[in-house]
């Protein structure tokens, strides 16, 4: 009997600190959508408590109330929140899209063609990842001034290309787990090597490609130091909140208006996150570089 | 008449005929000629089909890197020798002197002097308390304590959440709520926790434990679960509890996982800000400072190109500090740590 208090002892120890953990992340997020219904000062006199009328005006009122002050070839404009969003989908989707399909292009070439510099450009990828380079960042700066894509949507799309990161080898491992078997015989019917990458083998990749994409989504979604550095005049939206917390907040003392835009901001990913959460969830036990 | 038409388009027919037998005749006799030619043709066409694929497939992301990782780097390099001329807005050489001037700010400046006190010390904190923690609560999750797939969506917010987002609730929570519930609970005298001496960098731990908690339990859940069955049933078999479990089979085998973690932690002296910046902006308190923000702070107005040589120079020096260390213990954990293969 004492042994299986003992037994029973971490488990539920642990189970104990796990359940305060999830309840104290849960707290300041409820705290947040309860405070985005508040009105300015029912949030002043009850900070911590239900709202005494619920407002859901806060949300519509957020589009007007924020906006971030940038310089453009007419000076200085004001972009409000609907401009910030636009911004934010161009710029996700726009990285997401180059980023992804360069790393599956590429993958695919190294994992299923024979040519010089293939193993060249596997060690690559293994070397960035494992040296650590600090501090390139005002070089890369530099560059982009000099190649006249500093502060401009397109070029850090542009930039976004490349074939190195976690994201090149989790190609690599699924096109080297499809059987080139298919690919041979399309070959036998005459198709062309572009053809057989993009009709037969990228969409056998396709799961990984979706998980990819969306976590490449996300994660574009959720970046402001990117456009803080490279496109400080092309704001998107999680720069725009970054923004807000030190400039617009004391002019309208509205921090329910500023939690309606963190709900606003997090209300599109979460859905997507829990359409896809079983996918998305699955594949980071591809995490932990082997190499 | 109609069979003058009938003969002058037998005519007609007959030449063409003899035009095309002709033409026939022509290919049959090209065919031959390059007959010999045309097996050894084929397979080097279909060579150069492939090169010519892997070229267009290769060519944009390999010209990427080599401007955005080769030719970058090296320009840094280049750029921390240099000084911004305000007056002509070139780089000119002016040889050593930005790293001179670092090390003389490492000595003197007190931004400096905190930032290497408090990176190394986020650096100890996550490698004593976070990672066991993070490590001791995965094998939980794993062992399937009840709600643990309750635990893995809510542990997996912080990752899809923006840290911006993360922040922002956190920190008017923090700053405008809790004050509100300890004052109703007969607390006295409630710091002002993100501004004042004594607790502003501890709940900048807290924040960094508590955000990074959540993203390390599901890695390392998801390497766990990877451990074959048949290796925790045949120790079941033989009366293994379960802390022999988790020190016998479960810490073995995520040890390469472990192993990255500390290695790469190690250049995350240097780069990690600890959500500094998403705090307090460009002006947090002296005494706030780490390295990474230290860094961040230098690049990211639009009106600091001046300030690119020194933060280069600064970055090259980290470099040169981080790399040897991560590339050696890097060594020393694959030689001499437990290896397993599964």
């Amino acid at each position: 009997m004492k042994k299986k208090i003992y037994k029973q002892f971490f488990p539920m120890l642990f189970f104990v600190i796990l359940l305060i953990y999830s309840i104290s992340m849960m707290i300041p997020m409820l705290w947040t959508l309860i405070t985005s219904f508040k009105g300015r000062l029912d949030f002043n006199l009850n900070p911590f408590g239900l709202p005494s009328e619920w407002r859901f005006s806060n949300y519509s009122k957020s589009f007007e109330v924020f906006y971030v002050q940038i310089l453009s070839d007419d000076g200085p404009r004001k972009v409000y929140m609907v401009e910030l969003f636009i911004n934010t989908i161009l710029y996700s989707v726009g990285s997401t899209l180059v980023s992804v399909f360069t790393r599956c292009i590429s993958a695919y070439v190294v994992a299923k063609y024979n040519f010089r510099f293939k193993q060249v450009l596997y060690s690559t990828v293994i070397i960035t990842m494992i040296l650590p380079i600090i501090g390139s960042t005002p070089s890369t700066l530099q560059l982009m001034r000099t190649l006249g894509l500093y502060d401009n949507l397109w070029g850090i799309i542009f930039m976004g290309g490349g074939f190195t990161g976690m994201t090149f080898l989790i190609f690599y491992a699924t096109f080297k787990s499809i059987s080139w078997e298919y690919a041979e015989a399309a070959f036998i019917d005459g198709a062309s090597h572009a053809k057989v990458m993009f009709n037969i083998m990228i969409p056998l990749a396709r799961i990984t490609v979706l998980v990819m994409m969306l976590i490449g989504f996300i994660d574009h979604w959720n970046n402001y130091t990117m456009p803080l550095v490279y496109m400080p005049n092309t704001p998107t939206i999680a720069y725009g909140l970054y923004y807000f917390q030190f400039n617009n907040i004391n002019a309208v003392s509205g921090v329910p208006y500023l939690m309606a835009a963190c709900m606003l901001v997090t209300i599109p990913i979460f859905i997507i996150f829990m359409i896809f959460r079983n996918r998305i969830m699955g594949n980071v036990s591809l995490g932990g570089l082997k190499g | 008449m109609a069979e003058k038409q009938e003969t002058s388009k037998n005519i007609f027919e007959c030449i063409f005929k003899k035009i095309k037998d002709t033409f026939y005749d022509i290919s049959v006799w090209l065919y031959n000629c390059f007959k010999r030619f045309r097996k050894t043709k084929t397979v080097s066409a279909e060579n150069r089909s492939k090169n010519i694929f892997v070229f267009c497939v290769l060519v944009y992301p390999v010209t990427i890197f080599i401007i955005f990782y080769i030719y970058v780097n090296f320009n840094s390099i280049l750029l921390s020798l240099k000084e911004y001329d305000y007056d002509t807005g070139r780089f000119n050489y002016i040889g050593f002197e930005n790293f001179k001037m670092f090390f003389y700010d490492l000595r003197v400046d007190y931004m400096l002097r905190y930032a290497t006190r408090n990176s190394i010390f986020l650096y100890f904190f996550g490698l004593v308390v976070s990672m066991p923690l993070q490590i001791m609560c995965s094998f939980f999750v794993y062992k399937k304590i009840p709600l643990s797939g309750v635990y893995k969506v809510i542990l997996y917010l912080p990752h899809i959440i923006s840290a911006v987002v993360m922040v922002l609730m956190f920190k008017y929570f923090v700053d405008r709520g809790l004050p509100s519930v300890l004052k109703s609970l007969g607390v006295q005298n409630v710091p002002n926790f993100f501004y004042d001496l004594n607790t502003a960098f501890p709940t900048l731990i807290f924040f960094n434990v508590w955000m990074g908690l959540g993203g390390g339990i599901i890695l390392y859940t998801g390497v766990m679960s990877r451990i074959p069955d048949s290796l925790i049933e045949y120790g079941e078999l033989e009366g293994m509890t379960m802390w022999k479990e988790f020190w016998h089979i479960t810490v073995p085998l995520i040890y390469p996982t472990i192993t990255v973690f500390l290695v790469t932690g190690v250049a995350g002296i240097f780069t990690n800000q600890a959500s500094v910046f998403t705090f307090y902006g460009t002006e947090a308190a002296q005494y706030l400072y780490t390295f990474g923000y230290f860094m961040f702070t230098k690049v990211v107005s639009t009106a600091s190109i001046s300030g690119y040589p020194y933060a280069s120079a600064a970055g090259l020096i980290f470099t040169l500090i981080a790399a040897p260390i991560t590339l050696i213990a890097r060594y020393f954990f694959e030689k001499y740590g437990p290896t397993a293969e599964y």
